[in-house]
């Protein structure tokens, strides 16, 4: 490493970030080797170009980011999205009441795994990198209101999945006939 | 804005966004204003959207991973610092040979860095790749050759018991516990569930013997459980007050126990499966018979 006074400290970046930047490459890439091979990549990026980060505080949605792209990237040489993958069934569901109790980590992971990729990604985007959907948009060059389809969906999707594996409890929520989220999402 | 914008609205706010007063999201604040069931649907979507957050963000890096990161960095870093300083005659002339090896990834300035798998970064020159080769053979030989008691951290040794397990062969012909086994298996388990062991060489790199236990709870779950002899600081005395990891679908926790090491590995990523190995008070264990293949 440089001695460059001003430049960010890789060792504390990766120190303050690993963890996090693993829980996000494990949730897009749905494997441990994959998501220790994204972050690897990512702190790799950041060794070269240490010196363009001068803000700390900036250098987390940085590295966010980089993880991110390198997932996309790794993405695209494995296999194209096609657009088959957008048929795949999301079912709508009433939005429905919590009880308070942890969900189940792993039921989670799998469920969120089986998403759709454009699906699994921006729920992604929304929980880790905690990015408006308008955010979320403008990084993936795509429309806001196919975003906030997206993020709706894939809730819900979540949401019913978790009901019925009992993860989640009815907690006074409206009768289903009258719930407004059964009408059918569109892209 | 109709009932089912309102809902994908709701669902494309953030945790605290509707505070902020951002004006995408006026009409739902007023909504919200004016209808007491969209406020309800509102503050239902965000506590499950708190809990699946927390649920998400809620995953573990495997132990040790922290320090691999940095000594992968560095390891780049000597390496990106040395192809700056030709290499002399003799390193030139031994590395003639690996001048035509394929380059495994790159890293390229500006904006199109592509880093391929498993941090392949210094053979692009072949100099470069014999100084990191050796270096990633010492590392090597020091973790296969080390004794576990003074290198391996003890919160280490659940995942290095998974990169064990994953590379051991579990198809060789398993010995009946009648066939005495060297080393004890842990008495922390519940011994009826056990149904055979193995040897395990370089059990956690070290050369010391090693057994592998295999055992199967009532309902099924498999799991092995590799010891080998040596007292450690700094470990539990038990499974349940064991710290264990999560790692690719598999769980492992390390103990130790009257003079021994003892990891519990189970294909499982239920936290609580381990309980099914415990002894029996009640549990899971006492509900059925276990077909017991030693006496």
């Amino acid at each position: 490493m440089t001695d460059e006074p001003d430049r960010l400290d890789l060792t504390e970046l990766v120190v303050a970030h690993y963890r996090g930047l693993y829980g996000y490459a494990y949730r897009l890439a749905g494997s441990a080797a994959d998501a220790e091979d994204l972050v690897q990549q990512t702190f790799l990026v950041a060794q070269q170009k240490l010196d363009q980060i001068r803000d700390a505080s900036a250098a987390r949605s940085w590295l966010f980011t980089v993880l991110r792209n390198n997932y996309l990237k790794s993405r695209q040489r494995r296999m194209p999205l096609g657009e088959s993958a957008l048929e795949a069934p999301l079912e709508e569901v009433p939005q429905q009441g919590v009880d308070e109790s942890p969900i189940d980590e792993e039921r989670l992971r799998q469920l969120v795994g089986k998403l759709p990729e454009e699906f699994r990604l921006v729920i992604a985007m929304f929980y880790f990198e905690e990015l408006s959907y308008k955010q979320i948009a403008m990084e993936l060059e795509l429309p806001p209101g196919t975003v906030m389809s997206r993020l709706s969906r894939a809730k819900r999707h979540l949401r019913s999945k978790l009901l019925e594996a009992g993860e989640i409890e009815l907690a006074g929520s409206a009768p289903r006939n009258s719930d407004p989220t059964t009408e059918q999402a569109s892209d | 804005m109709n009932r089912h914008e309102i809902s994908e609205q709701i669902d494309a706010c953030q945790l605290g966004q509707l505070d902020i007063q951002a004006p995408e999201f006026d009409e739902l604040r007023a909504a919200i204003a004016r209808e007491p069931s969209v406020r309800r649907q509102f503050e239902r979507a965000q506590a499950a959207d708190r809990r699946i957050r927390d649920a998400l963000l809620t995953v573990e890096p495997p132990s040790g991973f922290q320090s691999r990161l940095l000594a992968a960095l560095a390891k780049s870093e000597a390496a990106e610092s040395s192809s700056s300083v030709p290499p002399d005659d003799t390193v030139s002339a031994a590395l003639q040979s690996d001048e035509g090896s394929e380059s495994g990834s790159e890293i390229e300035a500006g904006n199109q860095i592509i880093v391929e798998r498993r941090l392949r970064l210094s053979s692009r020159r072949g100099w470069i790749a014999l100084a990191v080769s050796s270096a990633a053979a010492l590392l090597i030989a020091v973790w296969l050759g080390s004794s576990p008691t003074t290198n391996v951290a003890p919160g280490d040794l659940p995942e290095l018991a998974i990169r064990y397990h994953r590379g051991f062969d579990a198809t060789r012909d398993w010995k009946p516990l009648s066939q005495r086994p060297p080393l004890a298996p842990a008495r922390q388990l519940e011994q009826r569930l056990i149904t055979g062991w193995l040897e395990a060489n370089e059990l956690l790199g070290d050369r010391r013997r090693g057994l592998a236990f295999r055992l199967q709870s009532p309902t099924g779950l498999p799991a092995t459980l590799y010891t080998i002899e040596g007292n450690w600081t700094g470990l539990a005395d038990g499974p349940v007050a064991a710290q264990p990891i999560r790692t690719g679908g598999l769980w492992a926790a390390a103990w130790q126990s009257e003079g021994q090491l003892f990891v519990l590995v189970i294909p499982t990523q239920d936290p609580n499966a381990f309980r099914q190995f415990l002894p029996n008070r009640g549990g899971l264990a006492s509900r059925k018979p276990v077909q017991i293949t030693a006496s």
